[in-house]
């Protein structure tokens, strides 16, 4: 079994174990997920509980995960991702629909399928291009734009002077816009 | 640009964050928000934390390497607190309060430097040992100082090989005396990652230990030397610290002023025959509303707790000044656990049906009663129904009340194949309804074991913390 098949499996048959392997490999990536989004609109004990909803709705949902689609890290980013973005929205009195463990499987009826393949594409252009980036300036980007780490962030987890890592963001962006358009 | 590229993040389906996020990337959050969303996943679930998992590592490891020694205590011990008091006790700060001095002949002798050497990639740190007329056992720390998360994910991913392959601990640190090298004949070892703690006992002739002896911890080149010393007894446990009494039970709170801080940890001698829990309220929620505290001239104070510590907390903070006096440490009740087990088997009723089974499960100190089951149906997963079990207790002691039980499923072999998911606390923080969830070739029954039942002892302790 790989390590995430054996988890879920823990996850089930020894839930209290499972929770602390989960949480012990992946609170660090998920609160930054949450907490970046999310300092600024809302308290601290709204940040917690933003992600200890996010675990919790994992760990509901087990049954559901297929390891086909993605990795539990992945699984757990989209989820992060999708209620940090709920939870800001509100804060911000934004427009918000409640965001379910349903919404990472099941796409609204009424989609434009045309809008949907054209997005679709966009961001697999995307994957490419910042993965062609080469290290450590892919990284430095997902850290910026997926994350939303601060520059002083970043410097400190990769150990790199800020105004390197502002450079190679700002060329990074250039080659970017050349090769995927837009301003 | 910067704004499509972050909109577009934001809509990355789990394919697409696969991609992306196919490498690990390492992030340092706060540790005590780390912990707080921990405890907070864990009530959700309604699951206990396990903490003797997590590290008090100074804790965790004595324990574990006294172990091998303090079993043989156990068998020569006493009948009740009542009986071995006046007898003579060793105090092993960090470790506890140790019965019947004649097994134990030198602990370490202690020096202002840290007992260590090091290399480029790790330190190697003796912090205790504690010897018999033939073992010595030393605890020791080795700290990596390259570590990374990278490597701890890596690590925990062969830890979970490692649990289901039955892998076992090897050992490359000898006992060096007067050149002898003696191998480990037990050993115990607790990892956070970047520091491995561990205790190992060395089986050695008794003419090489004494006090004169400089002993040398040996791995990898490394070589942490250290002597011993007799060690401390003491005729009462009042010469410990201040100490308390009740149901064969008695706590020892050993107190510590640093500036405006006082730490107070606490060691028991235990002969009820139930382990000790936790010596403060648990899932926020305390018995009739109270919970530990510090009572001063100057009003009642409350408690901080370490990050981390193993088995029960026995470390508790306050904040105090100079003018704080009259200083006394309540505890109105403890948590103690019994290790007794029942197999039930109960009806599973119709969709959205209530059938009262009135199910009785007799422990030693009180009858657990599952007085109803119900099957509902859970709207926001596909699982198969769940099955909600009210529940009630009969108490034979005042002062013994039960808070709850583990509960899991039993399979036709008798092997548990999964837990409540589940359950309601009172305010008294009593269980009073679990949850599992169903499969789908369930049938028309289940099995339960009800094991590990948890209870206050609600005798207080009261304890004078002299200045």
């Amino acid at each position: 079994m790989t390590a995430d098949n054996e988890l879920l499996y823990l996850l089930k048959t020894n839930p209290q174990k499972g929770l602390k392997i989960l949480m012990n490999t992946y609170s660090g990536l998920v609160y930054a997920i949450v907490y970046n989004r999310l300092a600024g609109v809302c308290s601290a004990e709204d940040i917690e509980e933003c992600v200890s909803d996010m675990f919790y709705e994992f760990y509901k949902n087990i049954d559901r995960v297929d390891l086909q689609k993605g990795s539990i890290k992945a699984f757990l980013s989209v989820i992060g991702k999708r209620k940090s973005i709920d939870v800001f929205r509100r804060a911000k009195n934004i427009n918000a629909q409640t965001v379910s463990f349903d919404d990472l499987f099941y796409k609204d009826k009424d989609a434009n399928i045309q809008s949907d393949i054209i997005k679709s594409q966009e961001k697999a252009e995307l994957i490419k291009e910042i993965k062609a980036l080469g290290e450590p300036d892919s990284e430095i980007f997902i850290r910026k734009y997926y994350l939303y780490q601060s520059t002083k962030q970043i410097s400190k987890d990769l150990k790199l002077k800020e105004n390197t890592i502002d450079k190679k963001v700002s060329r990074g962006l250039a080659k970017l816009k050349e090769a995927l358009g837009g301003e | 640009m910067e704004k499509k590229i972050a909109e577009l993040f934001d809509v990355f389906n789990i394919e697409e964050t696969e991609k992306l996020l196919d490498k690990d990337i390492n992030t340092q959050a706060n540790k005590k928000a780390i912990n707080r969303v921990k405890s907070s996943v864990y009530k959700k679930a309604a699951l206990k934390e396990k903490r003797n998992i997590t590290i008090s590592r100074r804790f965790a490891v004595c324990a574990a390497g006294f172990a091998v020694i303090i079993i043989c205590f156990s068998l020569i011990g006493f009948d009740n607190v009542a009986a071995a008091i006046g007898r003579m006790f060793t105090f092993i700060p960090g470790y506890g309060i140790v019965e019947n001095n004649q097994r134990i002949k030198h602990v370490i002798n202690e020096i202002n430097e840290p007992i260590s050497d090091e290399n480029n990639d790790i330190i190697l740190t003796v912090t205790n040992a504690i010897t018999t007329e033939k073992e010595i056992t030393i605890m020791f720390e080795v700290k990596n100082k390259h570590y990374s998360k990278k490597q701890a994910t890596k690590e925990k991913q062969e830890a979970l090989n490692g649990i289901n392959n039955g892998e076992s601990v090897t050992s490359e640190f000898y006992l060096n005396v007067n050149g002898k090298r003696y191998k480990e004949t037990t050993g115990y070892k607790s990892s956070s990652g970047e520091i491995n703690v561990c205790a190992y006992s060395y089986e050695v002739d008794s003419s090489d230990i004494n006090t004169d002896i400089t002993y040398r911890l040996e791995f990898n080149g490394l070589s942490a030397s250290f002597k011993l010393k007799d060690y401390e007894s003491f005729d009462m446990l009042e010469q410990i610290g201040a100490t308390d009494y009740n149901n064969d039970i008695s706590i020892t709170a050993v107190p510590e002023f640093k500036g405006n801080k006082l730490t107070v940890e606490l060691y028991s001698i235990n002969k009820s025959g139930y382990e000790i829990y936790s010596y403060n309220k648990d899932n926020d929620k305390g018995y009739l509303g109270e919970d530990l505290n510090l009572k001063t001239n100057n009003g009642i104070k409350k408690y901080t707790t370490p990050d981390g510590w193993a088995g029960a907390n026995n470390k508790f903070m306050f904040e105090i000044n100079s003018a704080d006096k009259d200083l006394i440490l309540n505890i109105p009740y403890i948590i103690v656990q019994s290790r007794e087990e029942y197999d039930v088997t109960l009806p599973i009723p119709e969709t959205e049906e209530k059938i009262t089974v009135n199910k009785k499960i007799k422990f030693k100190d009180c009858t657990m009663i599952i007085t109803d089951v119900e099957k509902t149906f859970s709207s926001h997963t596909d699982n198969y129904g769940e099955l909600k079990l009210t529940l009630k207790y009969e108490n034979i002691s005042k002062n013994k009340i039960m808070i709850g039980a583990d509960l899991a499923e039993v399979n036709s072999w008798g092997r548990t194949i999964g837990s409540a998911w589940g359950s309601e606390l009172n305010d008294d923080g009593i269980m009073e309804t679990m949850y599992f969830n169903l499969n789908e070739n369930q049938g028309n029954k289940i099995k339960l074991r009800v094991y590990d039942p948890v209870y206050y002892f609600t005798d207080d302790y009261v304890l004078e913390i002299k200045k």
